[in-house]
């Protein structure tokens, strides 16, 4: 049996990867704020790949309760585990102390803290595999992103340290830094739509990543290139070109 | 947008929105005007509007009871997602059309019909529950006793949107059909081949229209088990829009006798899997791009049992004298079935469609003459596929449109509808 730990497992990364992920020698565990939305996702993990699942409902943003449900749930081993919330702010709509805050709390302290805690029982039990969700926005920041790109560019800094601290060990984790997910509203037949990947194909980037080891995964794999592209535009030229 | 139907007809634009939560959906959509949308896979205008409801992301598996095989889904569950993920499980879906990339809402609201109707009738008969979400922000838990469950199959998407549906599977042996394809000259063999194929579950006809008499392949098949084990399906892409048709008076022709010629070499009973048998065409990923930039219309109808085979013959005849043609040319046989649905589209007699590039007016003359000749034959034309039909044909051939229209939502609109049902200035 497999135990793979999703944390804001109702985010719609999460939901597609853990249908990837899901079947009948795994037992998901299922961490998320809404419990009627906990629940459909659960069922269909169920019904569809005949996992089984733990559904918890938590606060995301308490340090003791991060705690004391990771020991709870750590009792049994788990061997993969993904961090996966967030809320998108975007400028200049977020410009308020208080929007700063709690973009900050839930995209970067939260993961952070779990990261943390999970690090420390995956050392504990000598094995384990971390994903988080970062994003491509932490690549630079954006007029219209930065507090959000800010917060995702500490979770890659966060990932890096982690991997450094335990390298050498069977502990691994990895950056997800998925790239615009294609929905229905761009439509395939767009320039648009070379750049998007759909959510089923991000999973199966994330779990093949993830059971690689790799550092960072960049999803769709096109935005590798892209992030280094942008991060090595001087500023003279990037503060011009709004993307 | 031409992606959004399935003939890439060009439209007016259109405005997405995303439905993602089931339990939200009622409370999203009230007091605004639109439509559900799921794959697209509609040829005409049925399920566009100015403004959709992408069902896409509502894609979750709700129950499945393993001991009746009644499976809750959400609406926009594929037909492909559930035949894949059951038939391992041994069960399949009771009705399936030409494709596996339409929604479990699509079904619903279209009244899809597949290759066995003769013997399942339309996939309304198998849903036994649905939950509807309205405009006025309520949403109804619907049973087929319900007046309005009767209005929603079939419903075209305008009672409301179907949000979860529980669905009856079949039990099947296995992934296994045996296919047996028999060759046939004219229309009057196929008529006798579809009357001895009672004891096969699954019957459909391929024709040759661009052949006076309309010789063609007759296939038929049952569930079977077998040794075999599935090879993985390989998919082909059409990756481009050619800047024309490539189906068009001078390849037809070739093209037809060519399919014929291949389908006679190969007549003969084979063990097939089901992915194979229910969808041949889905083996080409967006095949319709093949019709060029102006894309095409697809003419589905029925035409009574009594009348069928005259008005066959001169469908055909005009479609020669039009010089027009279609590699896709499928008749199947349906039977005397009750309709689940007040709009339901089959009724006992003989289904043909066939798939015409869109060459401007001359197209439009040629659908408008075909459609002539159905309505004076007591036929009906299909709206899921429709993009042409006249307000009098509608009115004339779905009656029951006026007990229906009280079960409308009042916000929920389509180009379709609109069409059909404009007063005459």
């Amino acid at each position: 049996m497999t135990r793979i730990l999703i944390v804001g497992a109702t985010s719609m990364i999460a939901e597609y990867t853990a249908r990837v992920w899901g079947g009948k020698e795994v037992e998901f565990v299922l961490l998320a704020k809404n419990p009627k939305k906990l629940e459909a996702v659960a069922a269909d993990l169920r019904v569809r790949t005949g996992a089984k699942t733990e559904e918890i409902i938590m606060d995301f943003t308490s340090p003791k309760e991060i705690k004391a449900t990771m020991d709870r749930v750590f009792k049994q081993s788990v061997h993969t585990a993904l961090i996966a919330q967030g809320v998108l702010t975007r400028q200049p709509e977020a410009t308020t102390p208080q929007a700063i805050l709690e973009s900050v709390v839930i995209n970067a302290a939260s993961p952070a803290m779990f990261a943390e805690v999970i690090a420390g029982h995956f050392e504990k039990q000598g094995f384990g595999r971390l994903g988080i969700i970062g994003s491509i926005a932490g690549e630079r920041g954006r007029g219209n992103l930065y507090t959000y790109g800010a917060s995702k560019a500490f979770l890659e800094k966060t990932v890096e340290g982690l991997n450094n601290r335990f390298h050498g060990t069977k502990v691994r984790f990895s950056i997800i830094k998925p790239g615009p997910v294609a929905t229905p509203m761009i439509s395939p037949d767009t320039q648009m739509a070379k750049f998007t990947a759909k959510p089923e194909t991000v999973a199966k980037l994330i779990v093949n990543g993830m059971a690689k080891g790799k550092a960072r995964i960049y999803t769709p794999r096109t935005w590798q290139l892209m992030a280094v592209i942008i991060r090595c535009l001087p500023d003279a030229v990037f503060n011009r070109v709004k993307i | 947008m031409s992606n959004l139907s399935w003939g890439r007809l060009r439209t007016q634009p259109v405005q997405i929105s995303d439905l993602t939560d089931r339990n939200l959906v009622a409370s999203k959509i009230k007091g605004s005007v639109g439509l559900a949308h799921g794959m697209g896979r509609s040829y005409g205008d049925v399920g566009l509007a100015e403004h959709i409801w992408s069902t896409n992301r509502l894609n979750r598996f709700i129950a499945f009871d393993a001991s009746s095989g009644v499976l809750e889904v959400e609406a926009g569950v594929t037909l492909g997602e559930i035949q894949h993920l059951f038939v391992n499980r041994r069960w399949l879906l009771p009705v399936t059309p030409g494709t596996q990339y339409v929604t479990i809402g699509g079904a619903i609201a279209n009244d899809i019909h597949g290759k066995n109707h003769h013997v399942a009738g339309t996939f309304g008969e198998h849903v036994l529950e649905l939950t509807l979400a309205r405009t006025t922000g309520e949403t109804l838990t619907l049973t087929p006793q319900d007046n309005l469950f009767k209005a929603t199959i079939g419903g075209l998407g305008l009672t409301g949107v179907i949000t979860s549906a529980k669905i009856r599977l079949k039990p099947v042996p296995g992934p296994w059909i045996s296919s047996e394809v028999q060759v046939f000259r004219n229309v009057h063999e196929f008529f006798r081949l579809s009357a001895e194929s009672n004891e096969y579950e699954y019957s459909v006809a391929w024709f040759d229209c661009t052949n006076p008499k309309g010789r063609g392949l007759f296939t038929r098949g049952n569930h079977v088990t077998s040794p075999k084990h599935p090879k993985k399906t390989r998919r082909l892409n059409f990756p481009f829009t050619p800047p024309f048709s490539l189906m068009n008076r001078f390849t037809l022709k070739p093209l037809n006798t060519a399919y014929y010629l291949l389908g006679k070499a190969t007549a003969g009973t084979k063990t097939v899997n089901f992915e194979t048998f229910f969808y041949p065409l889905d083996q080409i990923t967006n095949w319709n791009r093949a019709y060029g930039p102006r894309g095409f219309y697809q003419h589905q109808c029925v035409l009574p049992l009594e009348t069928s085979e005259a008005a066959l013959t001169q469908l055909l005849s005009v479609i020669r004298k039009h010089r027009a043609g279609s590699l896709l040319a499928v008749l199947k046989t349906t039977a005397k079935k009750a309709a689940p649905g007040m709009l339901t589209f089959p009724i006992e007699g003989v289904t043909l469609a066939l798939d015409f590039p869109n060459q401007g007016p001359v197209t439009a003359l040629l659908l408008s003459e075909l459609e002539k000749i159905v309505v004076s034959h007591g036929g009906r034309i299909n709206p899921s596929k429709d993009a042409t039909m006249s307000a009098e044909t509608f009115a004339k051939s779905f009656p029951n449109y006026k007990v229906f229209e009280k079960y409308r939502d009042p916000g929920i609109t389509s180009r379709f509808i609109e069409r059909v049902t404009k007063e005459k200035p």
